[in-house]
Parts: C-alpha cells; sequence; structure tokens
C-alpha cells in the first residue's frame, strides 16, 4: 500500500476516533457525576456512592413521572403499532390513486418542527377541551411516533416475498390468518425494531411534552428540563443517568433482533 | 395478498382518519389562529406585521437559521469521515457493531441529558477549559458555555448521529467494485474519491444535512439550557409565548413563520442543488 | 362441454390498455394433465392465476365443476399451487409446512401428522419432516411444494414452472416423477412452462399460448405434426418455415411448382417441414416424395446426429437432421445435392 493511502487512512481513522469519543464522552460525564460523593457536580467523580439514585427513588415525584414515562411510551407505541402496521399492509400490498400521498402523510411528522408539534396538540386540545390530560400526549406522541413504526413496517414488507402470502392462501389461509400466521412471523423483526424506536423517541421526547403537561402529569425529561432549570445537583445527574441506561438496553435489544445496523441504516 | 376493498378502506381509512384528526386539523389550528387577535379574537394579519416590522424577531430568526447552518457544516465535517470510516475501512462485524452502539446511545438519549452533559464539561471549570489550560492553548478559562458556539458544539453533538447514519447507509449502496475500477485506471485514492465517492454519496449528504438543519431550527431544549437564557432562538420565543405570555395568537404566528421560513429556505436549497444537478 | 372438470369461458384480463388475456375459452377433463405453454408474457400465468383466485379476471367465467368461481377467494377454491419458487415459508419446517393447508381445515393433530408422512413418502422426502426449508437443496425444496400442495386432495393442482429453477438433469428426473404422481393421485394437472420439450414430454394436451390468446390447443403429437400457424410452428420443435409464392392455387418455390394444395391462401404461403424429416440423396422409387436441390453450407454434429444446413436455389435456409453416416459423407460442404420428404409431412401454412 502506498504511504499517501495508509496517511489519509490514518487521518480517517484518527477523525472517527475522535468523533466517536466526542459522541460517547457526554454520556460517561453523566454516569461517572451520578456516583460523585460532593453536593455539587463533579467530573471526575470523588468516590463511589450510590445515594443520588436513593434519594431519586424517595422522591416521590420524580418516580411518579418515570412512571408517567413509561406509560405514555408504552400506550403510544402500542397505538402507532395498531394504527400504523395495518396501514403499512395496505400501502405495500395495495396500488391505488393518492397511496404516495398518504405514504408521505404518514412521514411528515419526521420532518416537521417537534416544537410546532406540542404547541398544535396543545391548542386543538384546549378547543376540544382535553388540554393537559393523558390523552393529549398520547395523541400527541402516537403522531410523533408513527413514522418510526411505519418506516421500518414498508422497509420489511418491501423485502417480504408476496407469493408466501399468495401460497398461504392457496393453502385455504384466509386473509387474516394469512397475515399472523405468514406475514407477521417474518417481519416480526422491522415490526419490533419500529416499535423500540417508537418507544423511545416518546420516552426521550421534550418538546410535545413540555406544551402538554401539569405539575401532576408529567413525563421524566420534562421534569428534569423543569428541574434542572433551579437546581443542578447530582440528583439530575442519577436520573439522567436511569434514562442512559434504558437507551442502551433498547439498542441492544435492537441489536439483538434486528441488527443495530440494519435498524438504524437502511439498505435500498 | 389480496387484500378485499373494504378491508383495505378500514385497515388504511382509520390511521389517516386518526392523522387527519390529531395532526393535520391541529396544524391547521395553529395556522387558523395565527391571524386572531389576542384580545378580541378578531380576525386580523396584525401578528404577521408585528413580526416583519419588530428587529427583535428578525434577529431571532437569522440566529436560528445561522445556529442550525453551522450545526449543518460541523456536524458534515464530522460525520462524513466516520460514516466512510465505519463503512469502508471497518472490517470487523464486532467493532462495527460497537461504534453503531456508539453512535446509536445517544439518539436515544434525551436531549436534556445531553445537554446537561455539555453543561458540565463547558463550564469555566469544566474538563474542556482545564484541558484547554492544561495544554496552553489558552491562559485562564474562555466563555464557551451560554455562547453561540457552545449552542452549536451542543446542537451538533445531538445531530451527528442522523448525519453519519444517514450517509453511511447511502455509502453501504456504493458498488465498490466503481472505486476500483477508478483506481484500476490510475486515478490516485483523492482523485477517486472526489471523483466517484464523493458524488455517488451526494444524495446521502443532502438528506442528512436537511434532516440535520430541520431539526437544528427547531430544537428547544439544548438552545434553551445551553444559552443560559442569553440567547434566544425562534423555538424560545414560541416557548415563551404559549407557556409564559400565554399568548396563543402570536405563538402561532411565529410557528407558521418559522415552519413556512424554513420550508422556502429547504426548497431554495433543493432548487439550487437540481439546477447544480442539470446544469 | 358438459362434464368437463374446468371449463374457462371468454376469459379477458386488462392491465389498462394492456390484455394480459384476451378473451381465452379452454375445457379441461376431470384428470387431465393440460399444459399451458407459452413465451414469457403470453399471458399463461395471468390465467394459472385467475384459476387459483390471484387474478380478478374482467371479464368472462372461470368455473370448476360447473360453478362460477370468479366471486371465490383464493382460499376457498378447490385448487392448489405449486408457485414458481415454491414460496416455501422459512420460518416452518417442512412437517409445519406441509400441514399448513390440513390445519387450516381443522383436521384432527393425529390424521394430520399421518396424512403428512404418507404425502412426504409419495414425494421421496419422508424423514426431512424436521429441517427448515433453507436446509434443503433446490430439487427438495421443489418436492415439498409439491407435498404441501397435494396433501390437500385439490380437485385441481397449478404448477406454475415448478420445474424452472432446476438444473437440466434433475428437471428430467422431476418430469418423470410428476407424470408419475399425476397418475398416482388421478387429479387434474394444470402446469405452465415456456420449455415446449417439458409440454411435450408430459402433457395430455397442450395449449399453446400467444398474447394473451390460446394460439393451438390438442395433444402433443397433433400440435407437432399439425400445427395452424407459423407462430405454433415455429414455438414447437424445430421447423423448416420455406416462404412459397401461390401460382394458381398451388405452391410455388422459384419456378419450381411444389405439390400443395394452397387455394385460399393468398399470394404467399409458408410450407412447413421438420428437420428430421428431410432425407439427403436421391429419393427411393414410389411414393410421392417432394425433391428439392440445395447445396450444403454447414453441417454440425449433434451426438446422435448431424443437422446440415443447405441453401435452396431461392436462397432460403433449409435445417436437416440426419443420423446416416453415408447421407452426411454425401452432404459434404459446398456439394451440390438433392433432398427429398414424404408429401405428408409438409405443411402449409397460412401467412
Amino acid at each position: 500500500m502506498r504511504l499517501s493511502d495508509s496517511l489519509g487512512r490514518a487521518s480517517l481513522s484518527g477523525i472517527s476516533i475522535l468523533a466517536l469519543i466526542f459522541l460517547a464522552f457526554p454520556l460517561l460525564v453523566v454516569i461517572g457525576i451520578s456516583f460523585t460523593t460532593t453536593e455539587y457536580l463533579r467530573f471526575p467523580p470523588v468516590g463511589l456512592t450510590w445515594k443520588w439514585y436513593a434519594r431519586f427513588f424517595h422522591d416521590t415525584s420524580f418516580v411518579e413521572s418515570l412512571f408517567t414515562s413509561a406509560k405514555l411510551a408504552l400506550s403510544a407505541t402500542a397505538g402507532a403499532l395498531l394504527l400504523g402496521v395495518p396501514a403499512g399492509l395496505v400501502l405495500a400490498r395495495k396500488r391505488f390513486p393518492g397511496r404516495q400521498a398518504i405514504s408521505a402523510l404518514f412521514l411528515s411528522p419526521l420532518v416537521l418542527p417537534t416544537i410546532v408539534l406540542g404547541v398544535a396538540i396543545l391548542q386543538y386540545a384546549s378547543t376540544m377541551g382535553f388540554a393537559r390530560t393523558f390523552w393529549a400526549l398520547f395523541v400527541g406522541h402516537v403522531v410523533l411516533v408513527m413514522p418510526y413504526v411505519m418506516r421500518t413496517t414498508l422497509a420489511s414488507l418491501s423485502g417480504f416475498d408476496i407469493a408466501q402470502e399468495e401460497a398461504a392462501q392457496d393453502l385455504g389461509a384466509t386473509p387474516l390468518q394469512t397475515f399472523f400466521l405468514v406475514t407477521l412471523p417474518q417481519i416480526k423483526p422491522g415490526v419490533i425494531a419500529g416499535a423500540l424506536f417508537a418507544f423511545i423517541i416518546s420516552w426521550i421526547d421534550v418538546e410535545v411534552a413540555v406544551f402538554n403537561s401539569t405539575p401532576e402529569l408529567i413525563t421524566i425529561p420534562v421534569k428534569m428540563f423543569n428541574y434542572i432549570q433551579f437546581n443542578v445537583d447530582p440528583i439530575i445527574a442519577a436520573v439522567s443517568a436511569i434514562t442512559i441506561y434504558v437507551a442502551i438496553v433498547a439498542v441492544l435489544l435492537i441489536d439483538v433482533t434486528v441488527g443495530i445496523e440494519k435498524a438504524t441504516t437502511r439498505r435500498e | 395478498m389480496r387484500i378485499n376493498p373494504w378491508s383495505a378502506v378500514l385497515l388504511l381509512g382509520v390511521p389517516v382518519a386518526f392523522l387527519f384528526i390529531f395532526f393535520i386539523v391541529p396544524f391547521g389550528t395553529v395556522a387558523v389562529a395565527s391571524f386572531r387577535m389576542p384580545a378580541d379574537g378578531g380576525w386580523s394579519a396584525a401578528n404577521y406585521v408585528k413580526i416583519a416590522t419588530d428587529g427583535y424577531y428578525w434577529g431571532a430568526l437569522y440566529l436560528t437559521f445561522k445556529i442550525a447552518l453551522w450545526v449543518t457544516l460541523l456536524v458534515l465535517v464530522v460525520g462524513y469521515p466516520l460514516a466512510y470510516t465505519i463503512t469502508y475501512n471497518v472490517r470487523s462485524t464486532l467493532l462495527r457493531r460497537i461504534i453503531y452502539i456508539v453512535i446509536v446511545t445517544p439518539l436515544f438519549t434525551s436531549s436534556i441529558v445531553r445537554a446537561f452533559g455539555w453543561l458540565v464539561l463547558l463550564g469555566r471549570k469544566g474538563m474542556v477549559n482545564d484541558t484547554l489550560v492544561a495544554l496552553d492553548f489558552v491562559d485562564k478559562p474562555v466563555q464557551i458555555l451560554f455562547t453561540e458556539g457552545g449552542i452549536v458544539i451542543g446542537m451538533a453533538y445531538i445531530m451527528l448521529p442522523f448525519m453519519v447514519l444517514t450517509v453511511a447507509s447511502i455509502l453501504q449502496n456504493i458498488n465498490t467494485s466503481l472505486l476500483e475500477a477508478a483506481r484500476d485506471l490510475g486515478a490516485h485514492p483523492i482523485v477517486a474519491f472526489l471523483k466517484v465517492t464523493f458524488p455517488l454519496s451526494l444524495p446521502g449528504v443532502i438528506a442528512g444535512s436537511l434532516i440535520v438543519f430541520t431539526l437544528s431550527v427547531s430544537a428547544y431544549v439544548t438552545p434553551s439550557i445551553l444559552s443560559g437564557g442569553k440567547k434566544t432562538v425562534m423555538s424560545m420565543l414560541i416557548y415563551q409565548q404559549y407557556a409564559a405570555t400565554l399568548n396563543f395568537p402570536f405563538g402561532a404566528t411565529l410557528a407558521v413563520a418559522l415552519l413556512v421560513s424554513t420550508l422556502l429556505l429547504i426548497a431554495g436549497y433543493l432548487l439550487v442543488i437540481e439546477r447544480h444537478a442539470k446544469g | 362441454m358438459a362434464g368437463d372438470l374446468i371449463e374457462i369461458v371468454g376469459l379477458v384480463k386488462r392491465y389498462g390498455a394492456v390484455a394480459a388475456l384476451d378473451g381465452v375459452s379452454i375445457n379441461v377433463r376431470q384428470g387431465e394433465f393440460l399444459a399451458l405453454l407459452g413465451p414469457s408474457g403470453c399471458g399463461k400465468t395471468t390465467l394459472l392465476r385467475s384459476i387459483a383466485g390471484f387474478v380478478e379476471p374482467t371479464e368472462g367465467q372461470v368455473r370448476i365443476g360447473g360453478k362460477v368461481i370468479n366471486d371465490v377467494p383464493p382460499h376457498e377454491r378447490p385448487v392448489n399451487t405449486v408457485f414458481q419458487n415454491y414460496a416455501l415459508f422459512p420460518h416452518m419446517t417442512v412437517a409445519e409446512n406441509v400441514a399448513f393447508g390440513p390445519r387450516r381445515k381443522g383436521m384432527p393433530k393425529a390424521e394430520i401428522a399421518k396424512k403428512v408422512a404418507e404425502v412426504l413418502a409419495m414425494v421421496g422426502m419422508d424423514g426431512y419432516g424436521e429441517r427448515y426449508p433453507r436446509q434443503l437443496s433446490g430439487g427438495q425444496q421443489q418436492r415439498i411444494a409439491l407435498a404441501r400442495a397435494i396433501v390437500n386432495q385439490p380437485q385441481v393442482l397449478l404448477l406454475d414452472e415448478p420445474l424452472g429453477a432446476l438444473d437440466l438433469k434433475l428437471r428430467k428426473r422431476m418430469q418423470v416423477e410428476l407424470k408419475r404422481l399425476h397418475g398416482q393421485l388421478g387429479i387434474t394437472f394444470i402446469y405452465v412452462t415456456h420449455d415446449q420439450e417439458e409440454a411435450l414430454a408430459m402433457a395430455d394436451r397442450i395449449a399453446v399460448m400467444n398474447q394473451g390468446k390460446v394460439a393451438q390447443i390438442g395433444t402433443g403429437q397433433d400440435i407437432y405434426r399439425a400445427p395452424n400457424s407459423r407462430y405454433v410452428a415455429d414455438f414447437i420443435g424445430e421447423a423448416n418455415l420455406i416462404e412459397c409464392a401461390v401460382k394458381d392455387g398451388r405452391l410455388a418455390l422459384g419456378d419450381a411448382a411444389l405439390p400443395y394444395d394452397a387455394a385460399g391462401a393468398g399470394a404467399h404461403a409458408t410450407l412447413m417441414i421438420r428437420p428430421e424429416d428431410i432425407q439427403l440423396g436421391a429419393p427411393p422409387s414410389g411414393g410421392t416424395p417432394v425433391v428439392l436441390k440445395a447445396t450444403v453450407r454447414d453441417k454440425v454434429f449433434l451426438g446422435s446426429a448431424w443437422r446440415v444446413y443447405a441453401a435452396l436455389p431461392s436462397g432460403q435456409e433449409i435445417a436437416a437432421h440426419s443420423a446416416s453416416g453415408e447421407a452426411v459423407d454425401y452432404a459434404a460442404k459446398g456439394a451440390a445435392i438433392e433432398l427429398w420428404w414424404p408429401r405428408d409431412r409438409g405443411r402449409v401454412l397460412a401467412q
């Protein structure tokens, strides 16, 4: 290999390693701080203690918002699956005028400013009389996360051999049986990946939730956001660290079910 | 699969109706509200006039786009080499998986947590300043936090995974034999890259920069934490109107202004690219 | 015709302006082996899929046992299909694949197990029940696809180029096995193929299709001996198609009149003669041979015979097959020769 080749490769690797450190470091810092024994933020941490985690779990308002977030993310994911998978199925299998436009509609929440979606839900819910309720959060988050379910569902269906569905029907399966016995088992990895994405997007959202929360009904990111405006102490690092652990678990789950590379980059 | 027409209407109709009721109509509500007066609820374009004639709003809009542009450029410069390296130069499957996990995990973490990390790192007594001083780059700690530069760094951090993943997914589809052919024909690696790989990866660069730009324009959490209230971008103004001032119509006008100007900028960008591709 | 199992009446399928099926009528008898033969795009697969229920015809009827089934969904039709690329379910074992149909009918478990074992034995795949499709070779997958279909005892088995993906040797062996299976089961087979040899080897009758229409239907021998058009003659087997003029109601090639009646054919007609019917050398006395003079251009060794290419005085090329060594020596390259055939082997085809 020529010298210029190795030099080019070395500098590329150098930039890449720096970029990866850039990506990992802030998260490591947060995790590190969460174990410090000092009363103020300190990195590298001094000593090693679980007390900030203990304090977090003793603060019922934090734990409650953790539950609110989990409940919201789970139900929004379920809603997005129930709506997104059948719609993806029809869009992938049927040819009809306006199909492109409807696909675009399903994916459009992805590119529109999330903060505008947040205020739109607030304003709409106010006129309809359900502002700052769980339902407002729920519908906002279903709209927010549906594109992720749609995208992976459509991608798995496009790689799926339609002859298999025909074979199932040919052998006497009704359309419903065909879906549950033949199609779903095979697109399952894609659907699971989409569901995990949806869960996480809901779980970490601030822009939609911040407009539709009350002191009693508040998700963990919004709770943290409000907390951070007035207090900066290692509790917040502990809470942050917990959400990072959830993220790591989700990423590993996706890696195990479909492979993280395949799930996050789309091969056409 | 043969889905009978009635099931198809039901399976697709319910989700479309849902999006119509909870997505299109709410956006419509915002658009309509932007033409209302907060005081009496009458129709008026006064909100738009206020934005157009007050330099303060132009300043916020300018800052919003300026930050978004810098973030996009920075992310492209850092993200492209990373995408290139993981696609072409990392052979080990295990290493690739680990790298992808490192890239995706921040994406799965709330922007608050990520901004919080930077809050600690960029402070006067934070690690970045400590390192700069220790390496004698600067004499005394510099102000990074609460500056535009600090916001750009924090947002670039949030946006980097989007660019890397988008570019990598395009690079994966480039036929490597084209590259080998270029090398075989005597092209220097840099020439081969500039003449073959980069042009073919342009769709990824364009898509990635569009995603990063739109997300940056509407980002709220990162700028509001890392600005310390000293800099104001559009999303922060919108939030103030809806959450503090409770002037929904004016907030709606700001949201529409942000949405429309973003779409216009994107349309202009795509137009330039198309011209360029044709010429 | 009454008593026919399948009646296809005036079937039309249009995709926009394109007619994939353009008025197809075919009757298929109970227990028959019918081949739908034609090049890709001729409509044979569309016809098969309309019988299976995956294509909704624009016009016309599909009847099975006298009942119109146009509106019956695929899962309720008394037919089963062997798909082109088998379409085995990759997430199920061989046994689960085969049991898929019987399970949908709610057959008791013990009975399903018995039937699955039976059918797997029938296709020579006993002992493979616990494998997954990806662990099997192409030929083995083919057998499983067959087993999965016949276990349901359909009235009609539809086969969509089932041997297309196999290599030549395996294909020949499977042809024999399929034919044997057809005899054993007594099920009606409708078999789509673009391979004329396959159709000739297996089918009771062949429907040759062209541009959405049935060009000719009949036994292999009928169609081979008496094609009704240039298209069919050219598609089935090898054929010399000699362009002739029509003079005084008879064929003429240059100055030579040929003993074929072509009244009503117009100014031109085509004479079809199969290469293996052409003999080299002077004709024997007696009979009514047709004799032509020609110049040998080339000869090619085929293994079991030689193929001789010769130019007629008109410049048209004619091919002859010959197994006899003397005849081949006679036809040296560049030599002027005579060739002949029994009159009744030639066929006049209208333009």
